[in-house]
């Protein structure tokens, strides 16, 4: 289950979005934090270290979501959630570029909310087999 | 509209945050066209990003158009390259293509206001409302006597605090004049490339706020100064030259909020001054008639006289100056000139800062409804049948202290030509003098603004002017002095 899911974007339309989303798909008691750019969302994590999930938007100012991708890596606890790259049509090399940090998939603005919803469920049930196949 | 009909709601959300992103944008562009040194990789990757993220939004919301045409924008720039003059010309027509798309999607605009403007009406409205229920019920406490003063204080502290919200409700409706000063300066710049003059723009004082429903008339009347500035005021680059001025004009526009109520907003070019034989020459080429030569004022608002027109193109644009001096003056502003022939020109225009609201009540008769001042209505009662007095052709009811004299509206406005026998009778009273207004029924309470009434439309007795309530629908403010004055005729010849 999503407990937790941290929405890094600059745009405050796109986290009223995924708020949207996220009350029409995802069950109850689902938390977003927010975070407005790359090192923002650095900081965050260290006050929420229960994120299972990380929306990320590549184009930012101060620090872009490729940079944050290639300074969580060194950390395993914050290179262990899931990371969904959110990219936009046309960025196909952004989006390799992510892949190959170590994000766990991708969505292209615009996109359907339920698509995205998919993909979070699908992500969600690989890392629990992960777990499982751990443990 | 959008294509994910979850993000509908979302729309205000959008125009608004998109027309900040446009803001910086057009900004930027204006500071890169004016100063080299703003020309650099790290402005240009930052412009590059603001376009990008609307194009993603614009797609997310379904607003293909917009998604393609910033798609267009965002392909011109260039990473680590600076601007050329083309680009810079090309990337503001498209902030002005995006701007009139969203425009025609919504009715949010280019202002700092988050809050939509009707829900700050709305909430107006309901204080009002609750005012006029409160002032009902001290009547009640006051009848009670003596021992109701326990309930007469506690009705005075929430009056207190029902005022005080009022006041700053209204307040919301404060937004800082930056946007403004952004469309001046985008103004000056388009205009100086046309005309090919340089011109440095400055502005101070863009916090100082101002309401929003008066944001448009300002706009209206700075435009068209800053732009008379520009074609009129800075002279050629080799006239100013010998006339030992620096090559390049400045324009430059500071706000303050002079008085508690008032805001003044001042455009200050270093050019040529304002000629005021160049103003007559033109005027006797239109045969306009001039009341005062002497008095520039009147010279430069005169309907019909533009200079400009005979020039160029720019001055077709919008309303006239007469007519957006008019416009300052019927909200209670004005504007006043400091010129200084060879030396350049200042103008002030001074507005109120919040709009003065008269709260109304809505009566209807004959299908018509009309406004009447609050302040005026000292009751409101049902008529019966019974209780109507029909004495030579004018009515009457009984009260109290005697009868009172009848004066029905849709009569008054010719909508009918007998004396409604049953209805609602509003009572006027001013300075001791009483009056009831007969209608078929009365409506809500609201705040609005009352415009005086266009001198073509000739004085009409008993009318304060035109109120604009919600929908836009426009209604006829009474004038309770007039209508307390008025004879009650038999008849009326309409």
């Amino acid at each position: 289950m999503l407990r937790k899911m941290l929405v890094v974007d600059d745009s405050l339309l796109l986290h009223k979005m995924y708020d949207l989303v996220l009350r029409r798909y995802a069950t109850q008691g689902t938390a977003i934090v927010h975070a407005y750019d790359g090192a923002e969302a650095l900081k965050l994590l260290g006050l929420h270290a229960d994120v299972d999930l990380i929306l990320l938007d590549v184009n930012m100012p101060t620090m872009d979501g490729l940079e944050f991708l290639r300074l969580r890596r060194p950390d395993p606890v914050l290179a262990s959630i899931a990371v969904i790259v959110v990219s936009t049509e046309g960025k196909d090399h952004d989006t390799q570029l992510a892949m190959s940090e170590g994000a766990s998939d991708y969505i292209t603005k615009p996109f359907d909310p339920a698509r995205l919803h998919h993909k979070i469920e699908a992500i969600l049930r690989k890392g629990v087999g992960e777990l499982r196949a751990h443990g | 509209m959008g294509n994910n009909p979850l993000f509908g709601e979302l729309l205000d959300e959008f125009v608004i945050e998109s027309s900040r992103r446009l803001e910086t944008i057009e900004q930027a562009l204006l500071e890169i066209g004016e100063r080299p040194s703003a020309n650099t990789a790290e402005s240009v990757a930052d412009l590059r990003r603001e376009l990008h993220t609307l194009k993603g939004n614009a797609g997310m919301m379904g607003f293909r158009g917009i998604q393609s045409r910033a798609h267009e924008l965002e392909e011109c720039v260039v990473d680590g390259q600076p601007l050329t003059a083309e680009q810079t010309s090309f990337l503001l027509r498209g902030v002005d293509d995006i701007r009139a798309s969203m425009h025609g999607a919504t009715t949010a605009d280019r202002s700092g206001l988050t809050v939509p403007v009707a829900a700050v009406d709305a909430i107006v409205e309901l204080l009002a409302d609750s005012m006029i229920l409160g002032s009902r019920l001290a009547r009640q406490i006051e009848m009670l006597g003596d021992d109701a003063e326990p309930m007469a204080l506690a009705w005075e502290a929430l009056e207190k605090t029902l005022t005080a919200i009022h006041r700053r409700t209204l307040a919301l409706r404060l937004v800082p004049l930056n946007p403004l000063f952004a469309s001046l300066h985008r103004i000056v710049h388009d205009e100086s490339l046309s005309e090919g003059k340089e011109i440095h723009f400055i502005a101070t004082g863009g916090e100082t706020p101002l309401d929003k429903s008066l944001h448009h008339v300002a706009a209206e009347a700075l435009g068209h100064i800053v732009r008379n500035a520009v074609i009129h005021g800075i002279e050629p680059a080799e006239i100013r030259l010998a006339r030992g001025k620096p090559a390049a004009g400045s324009i430059r526009v500071s706000a303050v909020s002079s008085g508690a109520e008032e805001i003044c907003v001042t455009i200050e070019d270093d050019g040529a001054g304002i000629d005021r034989h160049l103003l007559l020459a033109a005027a006797e080429r239109k045969g306009l008639a001039v009341s005062d030569p002497n008095d520039l004022d009147s010279l430069l608002y005169l309907p019909g006289l533009s200079t400009l027109e005979e020039t160029t193109l720019s001055a077709g644009r919008g309303i006239g100056l007469s007519a957006s001096v008019t416009a300052v003056r019927r909200l209670g502003g004005r504007i006043e000139i400091d010129n200084r022939l060879g030396e350049g020109a200042a103008f002030r225009l001074f507005l109120p800062m919040q709009l003065s609201m008269v709260r109304v009540m809505l009566v209807e008769a004959d299908g018509e409804q009309y406004a009447v001042p609050l302040s005026a209505v000292a009751t409101v009662a049902r008529m019966a049948k019974t209780e109507l007095h029909v004495i030579n052709g004018s009515g009457a009811i009984g009260r109290r202290r005697g009868l009172l004299p009848l004066l029905d509206l849709g009569m008054t406005f010719g909508t009918s030509a007998a004396i409604r026998p049953q209805g609602t009778v509003i009572t006027l009273a001013v300075g001791g003098k009483r009056r009831g207004l007969l209608v078929d029924r009365p409506g809500a309470v609201l705040d609005c603004v009352v415009k005086p009434l266009d001198p073509i439309c000739g004085s009409t007795t008993g009318i304060l002017g035109t109120t604009i309530v919600s929908e836009g629908r426009v209604l006829l403010a009474l004038d309770p002095i007039a209508l307390l004055e008025r004879p009650l005729s038999v008849r009326t010849a309409a």
